[in-house]
C-alpha cells in the first residue's frame, strides 16, 4: 500500500478512509515499538557498560581493541535513534541505522552458534545471569524487527509523538 | 548525512557519559570476561607470565587435546573441558591443594567449567584473561608437538 505524502503527516486528517487510518496506526505502532524495543535495550547497557562488554567479548568477534568500544558506544546509538523515532526526527537515517543493526545482530548471533559458543546474546538484559539465548528465537525476534525497521524505511512519513502536537493555527 | 550526524552524536554522548561515569570503562579494556564472570579469580598475561617460570604453579590447558598438541604455553598440562571427568583423572596424580593451577583456553566459558570444576576439588585455582590469545601476543613461552 502506498499512501500520499499529505496522507501520512497529518494524524488530525478526518478525510481518510478507514484502511488509511488503520495503515497509519499500523505504522505509528511500529514507530512506538521499535523506538520502545531500542530504548528498552539501550538503558540496561548504557547502566552496565562494563558487564556489557562481557557480553560483546563473548562473541570472540572483536579484537580487544573493539570489545570496550563498542560496549561503550553502541548502547548510545540505540538510546539515540530509539529517541528519534519516537519524536519522528530523520526517521528514514533512524530506520536505516536499525536495519543495518538488524543484520548485523544476527549474523553476530548465528556465527557464534555456529562456532559452539553457548551464550546470551546480550540483546535486552546484560550479563550472562539469564542463560544462553535460543538461535531460533532470536532470529525470529530480530527478522520480526527488521521488517518493521524496512517498513519505517519505506514510510518515513508515519505518525509519531510530534503528530500528536497542536498545530499552530 | 543524517546517517552519519547521528552516529557521530552517539559518539559524543558516549565519550561524554564514559568520562564523566565513577570508574568509566578504559576504551581498550583488556579481561572484559572478569566482568561477567566475577566469581572466578581472573590474571592478567602481565601478571600469568612470569609465574610460568614458578615451581609451584602449573597451566592447565582447558581445549581440546588436538589443539593442546599443537602449541601451548610451555610446561602446561591438558584437562580438556569437554571430557572433564576422564581427563581429571588422568592428570589428578600431578596434582596436589599447594600448588596454584592456572586454567586457559580460546572460549572463556571452557577456562569457567575447568576452574570450576578444580576448585570444587579444593584445588587453588585461577583463570588466564584473554586466553591462550593473550598469551601468545604476549609473545610468552610456548612449547610445539606432543
Amino acid at each position: 500500500m502506498t499512501l500520499a505524502p499529505e496522507a501520512t503527516g497529518n494524524a488530525n486528517n478526518v478525510t481518510r478512509s478507514w484502511r488509511q487510518r488503520a495503515w497509519l496506526v499500523l505504522l505509528f505502532g511500529l514507530r512506538v515499538g521499535m523506538a520502545a524495543v531500542f530504548i528498552g535495550a539501550a538503558v540496561p547497557k548504557i547502566l552496565s557498560p562494563d558487564i556489557f562488554a562481557g557480553n560483546v567479548f563473548n562473541y570472540q568477534m572483536l579484537p580487544a581493541w573493539g570489545v570496550n568500544t563498542l560496549a561503550i558506544g553502541l548502547p548510545w546509538l540505540e538510546f539515540i535513534i530509539g529517541i528519534c523515532l519516537l519524536l519522528g526526527l530523520w526517521t528514514r537515517a533512524n530506520a536505516l541505522i536499525m536495519s543495518v543493526l538488524m543484520v548485523v545482530f544476527v549474523i553476530a548471533f548465528a556465527s557464534a552458534t555456529a562456532r559452539g559458543l553457548n551464550i546470551s546474546c546480550g540483546c535486552f538484559e546484560v550479563g550472562q545471569d539469564h542463560g544462553a539465548s535460543s538461535l531460533i528465537l532470536v532470529l525470529l525476534r530480530d527478522f520480526a524487527f527488521l521488517v518493521a525497521a524496512v517498513l519505517l524505511v519505506r514510510y518515513p512519513n508515519a505518525p509519531s509523538l510530534l503528530s500528536f502536537l497542536p498545530r499552530r493555527p | 548525512m543524517q546517517v552519519l550526524t547521528l552516529v557521530l552524536l552517539s559518539a559524543v554522548l558516549a565519550a561524554a557519559s564514559n568520562s564523566f561515569r565513577s570508574g568509566g570503562l578504559p576504551w581498550q579494556g583488556s579481561q572484559p570476561e572478569s566482568h561477567i564472570y566475577r566469581d572466578i579469580d581472573w590474571l592478567s598475561v602481565e601478571v600469568a607470565g612470569p609465574l610460568q617460570e614458578d615451581a609451584s604453579t602449573i597451566f592447565l590447558e582447558a581445549r581440546p587435546i588436538e589443539q593442546f598438541e599443537r602449541r601451548r604455553v610451555f610446561g602446561a598440562l591438558s584437562l580438556p573441558a569437554d571430557d572433564l571427568v576422564a581427563s581429571w583423572a588422568s592428570i589428578r596424580d600431578f596434582l596436589d591443594p599447594s600448588m596454584t593451577l592456572i586454567v586457559y583456553a580460546d572460549d572463556p566459558n571452557l577456562t569457567v567449567r575447568t576452574v570450576e570444576f578444580l576448585s570444587a576439588r579444593g584445588l587453588r585455582t585461577q583463570a588466564l584473561g584473554g586466553g591462550w590469545d593473550a598469551w601468545t601476543n604476549a609473545r610468552l613461552p610456548e612449547e610445539r608437538g606432543r
